[in-house]
């Protein structure tokens, strides 16, 4: 088989990557050896004990007894000198370093918003981090998910959060947890943790970690963060309300976006997952704030003011489950009360039969013999902007029932059949549905949208 | 007085009315408006802003308000902030 331009490319940059790893691997491997030589001179000098030194079951030893430091009362030199800047702060102090060195916050998704909030309380000297998250790293990931890196990709995004925190701050224990949140295993992860952050992206997650807290008795930082658009809010804290008593119902599933497929600009997710970092400071530092239990904050990155602060209601009498009556006492079915579920994915939805579509290679065989159609393209403007097929005609999906006259005048004749197209095959699906209504003759959509055309039929159309 | 009230749409609820904000009037026959009316009076000027509606919190004034309350008024020179759950991250 001849290898394509996209193989060579592929080639390319893995050999790029490994190269810049093994050459990465080699300035570790030569900074151990000089810190195990300053260690065994160290050794020799202090004379700490007579047995010859190990330095790998030593270092084991060390990381241990890091654990059973918890609970201290006392900075070591080195605590001094790195928190130094933070220490000196009125209303934070040594009172406040000791407090968040002994405290331990689990982040909940090392996405967008999880990213910058592991990254700030592990450089604040926070005593241990839980990291939960099931995917891996991917190229898209990496506009905003700043605690992840190129030579990360593949790896489970718990697992390079937690690299990137202990090279940042090896005074942070970090565990991560490569695995997805549900009823089964949420109660048992969240009671170890005194703070919980809530940095996912779906809501059926956000009811769960809602609930998980209430039962638990644990704050809540809840963060969240689409296209310009993000809400912070400290729920189930000092008698302010849980995420039930503010928004008790969810949201039905067709009317969320994911940043998949809304888009999110990554600094939004970065300037909420600060804050949620810099809420849960304070409450692990227990320091001063009359609001923090009953507000919601609300950042619009478009908007003039570019933040509003809702004084939230305190918690609801008649609440389902945080209320002196709950009617929920247990973790539910979250998937079911949301109708979707915790995948940030857009699953595949197959609303045609067979004979109603065409697949990327039939359709280019057709455009190549130059069968007169219609290719209709359902994206928003937007998108189709970045990239589309030559000839076709863009109708975003909610104009399409307005727009019919349009198809109808484009069409190269009154037989001639009409294509919808769209970025995955989803909402191509839904426009051939809505076209049937007026349209008569041979309407299908091509399945897999631009996204398998590009993997099957044209290598250099862009995937985005 | 202005026999008016200001509505301010954020998230989902901005991107389904296509704008920020907007200046209604009260019905010529009142000056108040209970929270139900409110929301027919929106539903009809927004076809798409339905759905939205049902799972957003409103405040007044930058203060939550509890749909369910039937004395809440909106009065004239009020603010009324339309806020969907945001779920990404």
């Amino acid at each position: 088989m001849i290898p394509s331009q996209t193989d060579k490319n592929e080639y390319e940059k893995l050999f790029e990557l490994c190269s810049k790893l093994r050459d990465e691997n080699e300035q570790l491997k030569n900074r151990v050896k000089q810190l195990e030589s300053q260690l065994i001179c160290l050794h020799s000098l202090t004379k700490v004990n007579s047995k010859p030194i190990n330095v790998h079951s030593d270092l084991n030893v060390k990381s241990e007894t890091t654990s059973k430091l918890r609970n201290d009362n006392k900075l070591s030199l080195e605590e001094y000198l790195r928190y130094g800047r933070q220490l000196i702060l009125p209303g934070f102090g040594i009172s406040g370093q000791l407090k968040i060195k002994n405290k331990s916050i689990l982040i909940v998704g090392a996405g967008g918003l999880g990213a910058p909030a592991a990254i700030y309380l592990a450089a604040a000297g926070v005593g241990n981090l839980g990291i939960i998250d099931y995917d891996s790293v991917e190229s898209s990931n990496l506009q905003r998910q700043i605690i992840h890196n190129e030579s990360r990709i593949g790896l489970s995004k718990a697992q390079s959060a937690k690299m990137t925190i202990q090279g940042l701050n090896p005074l942070c224990e970090c565990v991560a947890y490569d695995l997805l949140l549900d009823s089964s295993n949420a109660l048992d992860i969240i009671k170890k943790y005194d703070i919980v952050v809530d940095a996912t992206d779906n809501a059926a997650t956000r009811y769960l970690i809602n609930d998980a807290c209430v039962l638990t008795g644990k704050p809540l930082v809840s963060g969240s963060a689409l296209r310009m658009d993000g809400q912070l809010a400290v729920y189930n804290y000092r008698g302010g309300p849980c995420y039930r008593c503010i928004f008790s119902k969810p949201p039905p599933p067709e009317t969320i976006l994911n940043c998949d497929d809304g888009g999110v600009l990554g600094v939004v997710t970065g300037v909420i997952g600060c804050l949620q970092a810099l809420q849960a400071i304070k409450i692990a530092a227990d320091m001063n704030d009359d609001g923090i239990s009953q507000s919601l904050l609300i950042f619009s990155a478009n908007s003039n003011p570019l933040f509003r602060s809702i004084k939230l209601r305190s918690k609801k009498p008649d609440c389902v489950i945080c209320s002196n009556n709950p009617t929920i006492t247990t973790l539910q079915d979250y998937v079911q009360f949301c109708g979707s579920g915790a995948l940030d994915k857009s699953p595949s939805v197959k609303l045609l039969g067979d004979d109603e579509r065409v697949d990327p290679k039939s359709y280019h065989a057709l455009r190549a013999k130059g069968i007169p159609h219609i290719l209709v393209d359902v994206r928003e403007p937007v998108q189709f902007d970045i990239c589309n097929l030559p000839g076709s005609l863009n109708i975003p999906l909610n104009e399409l029932s307005k727009k019919v006259d349009l198809i109808q005048q484009s069409l190269p004749s009154s037989v001639a059949p009409v294509y919808v197209i769209c970025r995955r095959g989803n909402d191509s699906q839904l426009a051939v549905q809505t076209l049937r209504k007026t349209l008569q003759g041979e309407i299908k959509d091509v399945v897999g949208g631009l996204y398998r055309w590009a993997k099957d039929v044209d290598h250099e159309f862009p995937i985005y | 007085m202005s026999k008016e009230f200001t509505i301010l749409y954020f998230a989902s609820a901005r991107d389904a009315v296509n704008i920020s904000s907007e200046i209604i009037s009260f019905p010529s026959t009142s000056s108040s408006l209970s929270l139900q009316d409110l929301t027919n009076l929106l539903k009809n000027r927004h076809e798409n802003l339905g759905k939205v509606l049902e799972n957003s919190m409103f405040a007044i004034n930058m203060q939550y308000v509890d749909k369910d309350d039937e004395s809440i008024m909106v009065k004239p020179g009020d603010e009324v902030a339309i806020i969907p759950p945001v779920s990404g991250g």
